[in-house]
């Protein structure tokens, strides 16, 4: 048997031989892991929530001279620890390969087989997201090891009998005087500890007592593979779908195939639930507490079975406006009024500033809401006791989580350790991540056993938390010279739900919803005329009328936001005559060149000829264009540039070829963030080709990959990514940013093709025939 | 109704006790503790669930165990012992199928959920066709859905390990 990594930890005795079954023990599953790889760490609820300050919280120093490095952040296919543990093994000066993330299990050769964090023992250093990994736990990280370096230099000192100014690191080994010794034997010799507090907490590279970035032997001058790439392709490696514990039941949660409009009776109502009718399935029960529905038994497929067989009438509220007529409905409800409206940026005489404008453009654009939708539904496995509970997810979030987990099964925090591996890809905190771990204690608390919950298709399809349709109104004015003189846009948006679905059928209310925002960051924050004449107006629809559940997608609100503004950019250079890189670096401010450089470098990168857009219209029916655009999520600047070809007979769109240039500062292994730029660039083709929820008036109905088709292999573009490494720069993220302008540069690029503008998102075949066949936007 | 079935998996026989009807995904899951093949969709819709029956591809999620008594399954797992006979040189078991090795030299995955199928339908289309085009393999491969956007550097991968395996693994 290959690939168990409960196999490969423990000895055979461990192990219960149920029929043909391997099973490890429960406290093995939990404490073992990471007794393993640190054999003197034992987590326990007085080791849950360590000091945020202390270097003994971020590092360990293990009897082999290796180090594990301890954060609350997760490995979720961006190679985050990889860049952490090489910006540790920087400061510290040992090898990479002497570095150990979390509570990770390595097998005997030092491969990764499991990346772990264990919230009994990773320090908090937030939630995982917003790009915001390097870019801020990254300055934690290097400030930790940077002050162990100092303190073991100062204990290598005192044991030597030699000044710090004499001694060398190398591999970990600390050299002075003809003598040397190991970090592991300081540590022993220190009893165990580190010691020492960061102050600051937070170091910038080769800021403060960091290693100067022009010494760098790793951060920038090598390209090292992510370490859980072996695992991943030869099967060794445990997702969190893989963990068994003894006694295990499995679950499946039974609602409607698509959720309903949330905060009313056809959310998930059971009004009747006939136990009778998987009466004929051996050894499965139904649980239930109030609304909320689980089969369990103690075989998955009899389960899936029972909960597929056991007849439940739902209560339905057909209020729901339908995914064709989600426009109308935002405008219906604007017009009565109940989209109460937010002034989010207001500088300048706008008024004033559009009357004496030598033209006044302006348009709407719409944008499909999507879902998340990995290719491993979540999964998730709990085992609650009475006083305490341990629970293995996939969370962004595994310090929010233990809090909320303890408030919801009543248990004081540091009893709920949340043990986190790794699942099917996550874009976002909006994910129902929190959902399913919750879900899965509160079946485990119910049936008093260890539990295996993991969602079916249809349910991951539908009920996760969507990332919210955008309308967007765009109007803006120009000089005689091609100059922006006055920008407004106006979002017609949702706010966030807050609450997980679980919860809610359990009962609990939610909290009224905040305001829906505008998405500043995209908005043309950069070009000149956001310091002269510039508004954004945010309208907020309720989540009262009829709605379902929403969140954060990755980079939220980016691709709604640039499907608009980045267009519109567009259309106004086409309305100045200008090729629209030109238009942009006209109207760019001086001191934001990054963003001018960052879309340079896309365009060196790629044949791209200036020109006006749609100024060289080819004949017959296929076409093709080019399109440019930039944006981001968060501080990192990305430029895009769009190839595609479009048929004009059947409407569908090929793109061929994306080319993106990323600034985001200090370069943490670049070949990595090339990787994450271009996982960016094809999920941007597909979401602003194919990606549409479909809903009607009583539940979602995308609740597969027909329903919700995404990009195929056969469609995929070529890909071309230029980092651009500014090592006198802090870092900055690299989870998200080239999918905002790629949306909009395949946009662009269909316009450059067809010389019709496409206003709404996706770019379908019949929108594209609609358009050239003269139909006017609905909205 | 349960019952006892013996299955050929990765060159060994097993006997398990199952429903004739329990998709092979949960034999190989839960009874056998093969870690490749995973649950996507349970629809044949995505293609995470992919092994080799005698040397074709199939979604395990929806091919019922019965079905599979009596010939060959290949796991991810199974590759590099599959390569190595192919090469006619089981004796010494390679670590890793050309495939697999590409993978990690591309640096594929992202999260890397449906690589097990991508690998699995890539072994398949180079046991046929030795020396694929690039629209070969982007028909062959067009029935696995990826998310996080890995399709470009799967093709990378393959065009590298068919130059490897043409040449005998050198």
């Amino acid at each position: 048997m290959t690939g168990f990594l409960h196999e490969k930890e423990f000895s055979r005795k461990s192990f219960l031989k149920g029929t043909g079954g391997v099973v490890v023990g429960a406290s093995l599953a939990s404490a073992g892991l990471a007794a393993k790889a640190n054999a003197a760490f034992v987590p326990s609820p007085s080791t849950y929530n360590p000091p945020t300050n202390a270097v003994d919280s971020f590092l360990y120093v293990n009897p082999d001279n290796t180090i594990n490095l301890l954060t609350s952040q997760v490995e979720i296919g961006n190679g985050t620890p990889t860049g952490f543990l090489m910006i540790a093994a920087e400061e510290l000066d040992v090898d990479f390969g002497q570095m150990r993330y979390g509570s990770s299990v390595y097998d005997k050769d030092g491969a990764l087989i499991a990346t772990i964090t264990d919230g009994w023992r990773a320090v908090n250093t937030g939630g995982h997201g917003g790009s915001q990994a390097i870019q801020s736990v990254g300055q934690q990280v290097r400030a930790a090891a940077a002050t162990a370096k100092q303190q073991l230099l100062s204990l290598a000192s005192k044991q030597l009998g030699v000044p710090v100014s004499s001694l060398s690191v190398s591999k970990g080994v600390v050299s002075g005087g003809g003598k040397s010794v190991t970090y592991a034997d300081l540590v022993a010799a220190n009893g165990g500890k580190i010691g020492g507090t960061m102050s600051p907490t937070s170091l910038q590279p080769g800021a403060g007592i960091s290693k100067p970035v022009a010494n760098y032997a790793i951060v920038t001058k090598v390209r090292l593979p992510r370490e859980d790439i072996p695992a991943k392709v030869s099967g060794r490696y445990t997702y969190v779908h893989n963990i068994r514990l003894p006694g295990m039941l499995h679950a499946r949660w039974v609602r409607p195939r698509g959720q309903g409009p949330w905060l009313t009776d056809g959310f998930a109502t059971p009004l009747s639930v006939d136990e009778r009718s998987i009466a004929h399935i051996p050894n499965v029960r139904v649980v239930r507490r109030n609304n909320f529905l689980a089969v369990v038994g103690p075989k998955e497929y009899d389960v899936i079975q029972a909960a597929e067989q056991l007849k439940v009438k739902w209560a339905d509220t057909p209020i729901m406006p339908g995914h064709d007529n989600v426009w109308s409905y935002y405008r219906a409800m604007d017009a009565k009024g109940l989209t109460p409206a937010r002034i989010t940026a207001n500088t300048g005489d706008v008024e004033k500033a559009f009357a004496g404008a030598a033209k006044v453009v302006s348009a709407s654009f719409a944008y499909a809401f999507q879902g998340h939708t990995p290719i491993g539904p979540a999964c998730a496995v709990a085992d609650v006791r009475a006083d305490r509970a341990t629970v293995y997810c996939n969370t962004q979030n595994v310090p929010n989580l233990t809090t909320e987990m303890a408030q919801v099964l009543g248990l004081p925090a540091n009893m709920v350790r949340i043990i986190w591996h790794e699942g099917s890809s996550t874009f976002g905190n909006g994910y129902h991540a929190f959902d399913i771990a919750e879900s899965a204690a509160l079946i485990s608390q119910l049936v008093k056993a260890p539990v295996r919950l993991q969602l079916m298709r249809w349910d991951e399809q539908g009920w996760t938390r969507y990332g919210q349709g955008y309308l967007t109104d765009m109007k803006a004015g120009l000089d005689s010279k091609g100059n922006m003189v006055a920008y407004q846009a106006t979002q017609i948006n949702q706010p966030s739900t807050s609450l997980a679905a679980a919860r809610v059928l359990i009962g609990e209310v939610p909290g009224t919803p905040g305001a829906a925002g505008t998405n500043g960051e995209n908005l043309g924050p950069f070009y000149k005329v956001s310091a002269t004449n510039y508004r954004t107006i945010a309208k907020t629809v309720t989540q009262q009328l009829g709605m379902f559940q929403q969140g954060t997608l990755r980079a939220p609100s980016g691709p709604q936001t640039v499907f608009a503004s980045e267009q519109f950019i567009d259309m106004l250079a086409k309305e100045a005559n200008m090729d629209p890189f030109t238009f942009r670096a006209q109207n760019m401010k001086d001191e934001e060149w990054r963003w001018t450089a960052v879309l340079k470098a896309a365009i060196d990168a790629s044949p791209y000829k200036p020109h006006v857009p749609a100024s060289q219209l080819g004949t017959g029916d296929v076409v093709e264009g080019w399109g440019l655009a930039i944006g981001t999520h968060g501080a990192s600047r990305a430029g895009t540039v769009a190839h595609v070809e479009v048929n004009k007979k059947t409407g569908k769109v090929r793109v061929i070829h994306l080319y993106a240039g990323q600034d985001s500062g200090l370069a943490v292994n670049p070949g990595l963030i090339e990787n994450q730029m271009s996982g960016n660039l094809v999920q941007a083709t597909s979401k602003v080709l194919h990606e549409e929820l479909r809903f009607d008036k009583k539940r979602v109905t995308s609740t597969d990959w027909i329903s919700y088709p995404i990009l195929r292999f056969k469609d995929a573009p070529a890909v071309t990514t230029v980092v651009v490494q500014r090592t006198d720069q802090n870092p900055t993220g690299s989870g998200e940013p080239p999918l905002v302008p790629a949306i909009a540069a395949i946009a662009n690029a269909v316009y450059d093709a067809i010389g019709v503008r496409i206003f709404q998102a996706p770019i379908t075949p019949a929108r594209v025939r609609g358009a050239l066949a003269g139909d006017k936007p609905g909205f | 109704m349960a019952s006892k079935l013996k299955i050929k998996v990765n060159g060994l026989v097993h006997s398990v006790t199952a429903s004739l009807d329990t998709p092979l995904l949960y034999v190989l899951h839960n009874e056998l503790h093969l870690h490749g093949p995973r649950f996507g969709c349970g629809l044949a819709q995505c293609g995470a669930c992919s092994v080799l029956l005698d040397g074709k591809e199939i979604r395990s999620c929806v091919t019922p165990v019965a079905a599979v008594s009596g010939k060959a399954i290949t796991t991810l797992e199974g590759l590099p012992a599959l390569w190595a006979k192919e090469r006619g040189t089981t004796a010494s078991s390679p670590a890793l199928h050309p495939l697999q090795q590409a993978w990690i030299n591309v640096q594929v995955p992202h999260c890397g959920y449906c690589q097990n199928g991508m690998m699995i339908q890539a072994a398949d289309l180079l046991s046929t066709t030795k020396n694929p085009t690039e629209d070969q393999i982007r028909t062959a491969m067009n029935g696995h859905l990826c998310r996080c956007g890995t399709y470009p550097r799967i093709l990378t991968a393959i065009k590298q390990a068919a130059a490897v395996m043409a040449k005998g693994g050198k």
